[in-house]
């Protein structure tokens, strides 16, 4: 494992240090196939990612919808507990903390949603809603009253500062009567009312029109320089990140695949993922039209994760040793055989795709000795239409047992690879 | 100047809550009073404010309480006098029909209420907290109301005794567990709220945010359940009267008892004492009906709309 600090920078402290996160969600299935099947289906929303957050930076996590992100921020903020790995926050692992622990943390780091209407209780006074944070909070020794005439000075300054102004007259408003960009600041206010170190901030301007978007931009960054917080920034919208961001990590499946100084990453991204993420963004002129760079197929379920790099069967730089399986094969078949003018008598030959199974390296179906060489032949022709990594990855097809099989050699260890000043992980950069 | 808006901001506080509740209800309303539902709730609270005044004024309206037997001649038919004639023991029917809407609406405000306080809090307890707690709640809940309710409610008011008071807690068991599944099934679905979770960020706790995120929220449905299970309360209370587990004798009018005593002089053609309490149960439950079926319409689609 290599060390993921950042060297050379001895003035900053880090606030926050996840390692090896892992939080997976069990997937509901009836009683008695639970029984049956022994073996428990997890969705592995997290799956293994650590980074480092230093005092004072913006970290944008940024992929596409169901990568992981937000699982992460909210694992962060232990609004769900990790199934495993740590989550260390100003030196203390905080991934099994219990209620009251938690709730203690909760002045010290904070969560924004993405959707501002609703986060705020609708029947809940604007002011009340951003001061309740204080009454949560609040040690028993200071009256009651008195302490009510300083929650609503406090709410007041706050309102100020996050732009809610008229802010005596917004204070008696309920959610309904303000507009989203408001609505956004008065969850901001709500937020940093107990200065946090550290903000969350999910998909915080995703569903605000541009216009507002940039100013609320403004007002985070603003905000973040007067109360020394530290951010992290989960978006799927490069263009954001790049606007506001110190550091990214690019997820795909659960995994942090790219991660490091934004400059870097936007300038020359290395990981095959990142740079069909970046090629994807709109560029602000008819004229330059970029080559877009768009991954094959559709991202994995998170149940059956793809073995070696989860990216390998939509890489468009793919290796041979990047983790070909049994299952990539099928789907090849699956393609194959759905396309008319391709697979001409091939189902009479090969059969439908239903007799077909895979399991780890090795997919194959039962048959006779008789079509064995026929199939086999069928096979390598197929073969020869995927991607030349995959061809290059198969061991052995033959008549195995009862089984034509076709198998794939196996995997080369992945590792998290340091270039330049980013940590990539991909078997490109691989020594 | 300054005191004005002092006493202002104090009135808005003390009042804020239930006048902005109200007007949240009430703004639907006047929303959709052209359609269907709206015309029909109209009517409903028109009919229901008019018992309300009705009970509230009796004294006022009819100043003799009609307890006595034989104040008058027994069985006369309607006349200028006795604008509803009288009945077999010689009292007045129409003052008797006045006194009753006292009657049964003081029953049914007994029953809605008391079920209130108690079905309310548990389903939002029971649907905020879940798990086995839920299940046992639910399923106490369930095997009373699975009970024939008039037959439960005989049941509890032969145990505890008449009186108006004892009726109106026979009748609460029976809609507790209807205030109960509301509240609890409108929990579970305003738990799910992202504001719910976002209280949880902020460090509430359990009860705060049961309190304060998820209660205001949910009582939005207790009017549509109210009016629903009020015109049944009406006729529960009737029915026990009826039966005779009702009121004591003394009661100044009572709807169900009346029907009773006046059923052995329906053979012999005297309509006039059973046909007028009748026609006010029904009028009463209709208008409860209308309001509840109204209101119902109304408030389960902008439920619907809120959540989506």
């Amino acid at each position: 494992m290599i060390e993921l600090t950042q060297s050379g920078d001895t003035e900053s402290s880090e606030i926050l240090r996840v390692e090896n996160l892992q939080v997976h969600f069990p997937v509901k299935i009836p009683l008695l196939q639970r029984i049956v099947q022994r073996e428990k289906a997890v969705v592995h929303a997290v799956d293994g990612v650590s980074f480092v957050l230093q005092t004072g930076e913006i970290m944008g996590l940024v992929g596409e919808s169901g990568c992981g992100k937000t699982t992460v921020g909210r694992a962060v903020v232990r609004l769900i507990e990790p199934t495993g790995g740590k989550v260390i926050f100003e030196d203390r692992n905080i991934a099994k903390a219990k209620g009251g622990t938690i709730r203690a943390l909760r002045r010290e780091m904070q969560i924004i949603f993405q959707d501002p209407h609703a986060s705020l209780n609708p029947a809940m006074r604007i002011g009340d809603a951003i001061g309740h944070p204080l009454w949560i909070h609040r040690s028993g020794s200071q009256s009651r009253a008195s302490f009510r005439r300083e929650a609503r000075e406090n709410v007041l300054s706050m309102m100020r500062e996050v732009g809610l102004t008229p802010e005596e007259q917004l204070y008696d408003k309920y959610p309904g009567d303000l507009s989203g960009g408001q609505k956004q600041r008065a969850v901001i206010a709500r937020a940093i009312i107990l200065e946090p170190k550290l903000l969350v901030v999910d998909e915080g301007v995703a569903m605000l029109d541009m216009s507002i978007r940039a100013k609320i931009l403004e007002l985070m960054l603003d905000l973040k320089r007067k109360h020394a917080m530290t951010y992290l920034f989960i978006t799927h919208d490069l263009a954001t990140a790049k606007f506001i961001c110190d550091r990214i990590a690019i997820m795909y499946l659960g995994r942090i695949v790219e991660i490091g100084p934004s400059k870097e990453i936007y300038a020359d991204p290395k990981h095959p993922y990142t740079k069909a993420l970046l090629s994807v963004i709109p560029v602000p002129d008819p004229d330059k039209r970029k080559e877009k760079i768009l991954p094959r197929g559709e991202v994995p379920d998170a149940v059956n994760l793809p073995l070696g790099c989860r990216f390998h069967p939509r890489c468009p730089a793919v290796l041979s040793s990047c983790g070909w399986e049994g299952r990539d094969f099928l789907d090849l078949l699956d393609e194959h055989l759905s396309d008319p003018k391709r697979a001409g008598a091939d189902e009479t030959i090969l059969g439908p795709i239903e007799d077909w199974w895979a399991k780890g390296l090795v997919a194959g179906r039962k048959t006779g000795p008789a079509d064995a060489a026929k199939i086999t032949e069928r096979i390598r022709a197929i073969l020869a239409e995927g991607p030349a990594a995959m061809v290059q990855a198969v061991g052995t097809v033959g008549l195995q047992g009862k089984n034509v099989i076709i198998e794939f050699r196996g995997p080369d260890t992945l590792a998290q690879t340091q270039v330049g000043e980013r940590i990539v992980e991909c078997l490109l950069y691989q020594n | 100047m300054g005191q004005d808006i002092q006493q202002q901001r104090i009135i808005t506080k003390i009042l804020g809550k239930p006048v902005r509740y109200v007007r949240s209800l009430f703004r639907p309303l006047v929303r959709e009073r052209r359609t269907l539902p709206g015309i029909l709730s109209w009517i409903g609270l028109v009919m229901l404010l008019g018992f309300i005044f009705i009970g509230i004024f009796a004294p006022v309206l009819v100043p003799i309480q009609q307890t006595n037997a034989l104040a008058y001649p027994i069985l006369l038919p309607p006349n200028a006098q006795h604008w509803m004639g009288t009945d077999g023991i010689g009292r007045d029917v129409f003052a008797r029909v006045i006194w009753g809407a006292r009657t049964s609406l003081t029953i049914m405000a007994i029953g809605a209420l008391l079920a209130l306080i108690v079905g309310f809090p548990i389903g939002l307890f029971s649907g905020y907290v879940g798990g086995w707690v839920d299940r046992a709640l639910v399923l106490v809940m369930d095997s009373v109301y699975a009970f024939p309710g008039l037959l439960l409610a005989a049941l509890i008011a032969a145990v505890i005794g008449k009186g108006i008071f004892n009726i109106g807690i026979a009748i609460t068991v029976i809609y507790i567990p209807l205030y109960f599944r509301v509240t609890r099934s409108q929990t579970l679905s305003t738990r799910e709220e992202l504001y719910v979770e976002a209280a949880r960020a902020l460090g509430a706790r359990s009860w705060t945010i049961m309190l304060r995120y998820i209660a205001f929220n949910v009582v939005i449905v207790i009017p549509v359940i109210f009016s629903l299970s009020a015109a049944d309360t009406i006729l529960t209370a009737a029915g026990l009267s009826y039966l005779g587990l009702g009121l004591e004798i003394d009661v100044p009018g009572d709807w169900g008892r009346d029907l009773s005593d006046a059923q052995k002089y329906l053979g012999s053609g005297i309509w006039w004492t059973s046909l007028f309490p009748g026609l006010m149960i029904i009028l009463l439950t209709i208008g409860l009906s209308f309001l509840g079926e109204g209101l119902s319409d109304i408030i389960n689609p902008l439920l619907r709309k809120e959540r989506s």
